[in-house]
């Protein structure tokens, strides 16, 4: 699950346990000894924050700009960093996310109901950094980034969370679930995936307004492939 | 025809199954879990599908994400490999429903062989000889306490639905019964989903030689000969190698004869292993039969010159065994050593970290199956098999010597990492085993 702003702000969310907040003091962050990764299915808090520090040290370490901002937590889980850029402005492509087929990056489903599966790719899902995420953006995409190039707007992705073909509507012919622009609440339905003739939902985890659809109607996903961007408002006192 | 496999599997196995595809020109798909995104197999296949995150159950085990994997890759078979789906008879019923050619026995054939209770009986109609035990499951502790006493004690009270040396329990004597016979139904519930169980003597000394079968569609079956897996830790064999050494025809040949009978018998189609204990007396008895390709099949290829995975997919696609059993001509010796990240110093726990270092054997007749590479990191959801080291040679002693050069060529090194192969490089030189003397309990008593 990555999360990319349009000033350059990489954010990996991923699920947790219940947990109260957690002191955060990434300025330094150490990278965690192999082996410790997050590859082990753990759960435990003081794990959690290991690898959170150590997914904010390698997405920081390949950036290719200074890091300005780490911000690390656990009670919401999640890992932002703020890269400078020479402008100060959102680098091309600043919303970047390429098809998991396409560069096997991980997009663990963000708040499934599953944390302990969906939580340990995370430190491995980090993009090395706007400088190496921003090719596969669309222009579409940045005319969007632009618009909303706010620090406080977050692109979020909503990944498939099974095999399947999506649907952008509930039958053929009929009105699509959610087209760009339209404005999403929490848990409301924005495609379908069907597998194994099953129609399983596929629902926008956080409100916002849906930034780009990337996956073409009726079109085979896999599991964890970027099906759709929110562009999610975060409010300050929430993000500092 | 088959076109295009879907390798519903992981690891060195998932690998070794895409390169004889490759060698048939069929077109591989690879169905792997994001802790997998990085694998040997994922590279090598012509297409892959994330089917899940690590933990098996929503991946390797999850049924609509592999067939839908399949279809939307235009796959029209899956290879399940070993272990996994690989002997569910419903995901075979599943494929067989969506037109998908699943490459092992069929569906039905698979679940009465599953049911070791029902495979005791089709194997004893057949002329097989059987270890004295409950006729089918024992579902009341009394009735089976009473049959153990029938049977004589030891006994070994066994899952119906077992297998992987998982849900077994030794008992010595009568006042053990109750408690065992109670813990294994819980073990057997809770790991296999079902807790009918069954009760056979337990032999304290004996042997586990298994013998390869192959069968096709249209009522010929053969055997590739006997392996010895005697060499075991808690039921998982560390060492294979075929011929059983030591074991002389006329105990061998009957032994494969009765193996093909029950292949026959139970409408086998594909590759299978029959399992035999053999006592020191030379007598042997029938356990289980395994519907699957095993890990070590490679001994049998070795000595064979066959390539088992082609043998099950022309099987699969209708085609009939293309020899005889008269053709079959096995020669020389190979063994196989299993290196796991495992501490034999920590009772074989998993020792997973990454691989800072990593280089396997080479040389004459060595053939190294692993999915395992420099910097490759061991993910702590599967089981710990790294590499499978197997040589070949004229005779047994030249297959030790071979065996010993090639483990001490590999490396397998990083922090957190511990790997088997020291413990076997030691096992290699135990006298016993040089006289193939081995038995079930001989680590267990080299541990102890």
């Amino acid at each position: 699950m990555t999360i990319t702003t349009a000033n350059g702000t990489s954010t990996t969310p991923a699920p947790a346990p219940t947990s109260p907040t957690a002191p955060a003091s990434p300025t330094a962050p150490r990278p965690a000894p192999a082996g410790q990764d997050g590859e082990h299915g753990q759960s435990g808090l003081g794990e959690v924050l290991a690898v959170l520090r150590l997914a904010a040290q390698e997405a920081g370490a390949g950036g290719a700009r200074p890091v300005s901002r780490v911000r690390v937590s656990a009670g919401d889980l999640a890992v932002e960093i703020d890269w400078t850029t020479p402008d100060g402005s959102a680098g091309p492509g600043g919303s970047a996310h390429a098809p998991a087929a396409a560069d096997r990056r991980d997009v663990s489903p963000h708040g499934a109901a599953r944390p302990s599966a969906a939580f340990p790719s995370a430190p491995a899902s980090l993009p090395a950094g706007p400088g190496t995420a921003g090719p596969t953006g669309s222009a579409g995409s940045a005319g969007s980034a632009a618009q909303n190039g706010s620090d406080d707007a977050l692109a979020f992705v909503v990944p498939a969370h099974t095999v399947g073909v999506f649907y952008h509507a509930p039958e053929p012919g009929a009105d699509p679930f959610v087209r760009a622009g339209d404005t999403v609440v929490p848990g409301q339905q924005v495609g379908i995936i069907e597998a194994m003739k099953l129609m399983i939902p596929v629902e926008a985890e956080r409100g916002g307004r849906v930034r780009e659809i990337l996956v073409a109607d009726a079109t085979p996903v896999e599991y964890g492939q970027p099906l759709l961007t929110l562009d999610v408002d975060v409010p300050h006192g929430d993000s500092r | 025809m088959i076109k295009k496999v879907l390798i519903a599997n992981r690891g060195e196995i998932a690998l070794r199954i895409a390169r004889s595809c490759r060698e048939l020109g069929i077109a591989t798909v690879a169905a792997y879990s994001t802790a997998d995104r990085d694998s040997a197999v994922v590279a090598f296949a012509d297409e892959s599908v994330q089917i899940g995150p690590g933990p098996s159950r929503e991946s390797y085990l999850n049924m609509p994400a592999v067939i839908e994997a399949a279809r939307i890759r235009g796959a029209d078979a899956i290879h399940p490999g070993y272990g996994f789906l690989s002997e569910n008879p419903d995901f075979a019923e599943i494929c067989a429903a969506e037109d998908l050619t699943f490459i092992g026995p069929p569906p039905d054939v698979m679940a009465r062989l599953g049911d070791k209770a029902v495979a005791r009986r089709i194997m004893a109609e057949a002329g097989l000889p059987l270890l004295p035990g409950s006729r089918g499951t024992a579902d009341q502790p009394e009735a089976a306490a009473v049959t153990a006493a029938e049977i004589g004690y030891p006994v070994i009270i066994k899952a119906a639905a077992g297998g992987g040396g998982r849900g077994m329990s030794v008992v010595h004597d009568p006042d053990g019964f109750d408690r065992a016979y109670r813990h294994t139904r819980a073990t057997a519930q809770a790991v296999f989903g079902d807790g009918r169980l069954y009760v056979e003597r337990y032999l304290a000394s004996a042997r586990h030689v298994e013998v390869q079968v192959l069968a096709d569609a249209h009522g010929t079956a053969v055997h590739l000969g006997a392996r010895d897996c005697s060499l075991q830790r808690r039921h998982q064999k560390l060492v294979e190698e075929t011929p059983a050494p030591g074991l002389p025809p006329e105990i061998v040949e009957p032994l494969c004869a009765a193996a093909v009978r029950g292949t026959l018998a139970s409408g086998y189609v594909g590759a299978g292993t029959f399992e035999f204990l053999v006592d020191p007396q030379g007598r042997y008895y029938f356990m289980e039969v395994n519907c699957r390709l095993q890990v070590e099949h490679p001994v049998t290829e070795m000595v064979t010159g066959l390539d088992l995975v082609a043998e099950q997919i022309r099987i699969a696609a209708g085609e009939p065994l293309g020899f005889t059993q008269a053709d079959v001509d096995a020669r020389g010796v190979s063994i196989e050593c299993r290196i796991n990240a495992e501490n034999p110093r920590r009772d074989f726990a998993p020792a997973p970290g990454t691989l800072t270092d990593f280089a396997v054997p080479a040389g004459p007749f060595v053939r190294v199956d692993t999915h395992a590479t420099p910097g490759y990191r061991i993910p702590a959801y599967y089981d710990s098999l790294l590499a499978k080291v197997v040589v070949w040679a004229p005779d047994r002693p030249r297959a030790l010597a071979r065996m010993r050069r090639a483990l001490d060529e590999l490396r397998a090194e990083g922090p957190g990492v511990v790997t088997t192969t020291e413990f076997l490089r030691g096992l290699l030189d135990h006298p016993r085993f040089v006289a193939a003397e081995h038995d079930t309990v001989l680590i267990e008593n080299l541990m102890s």
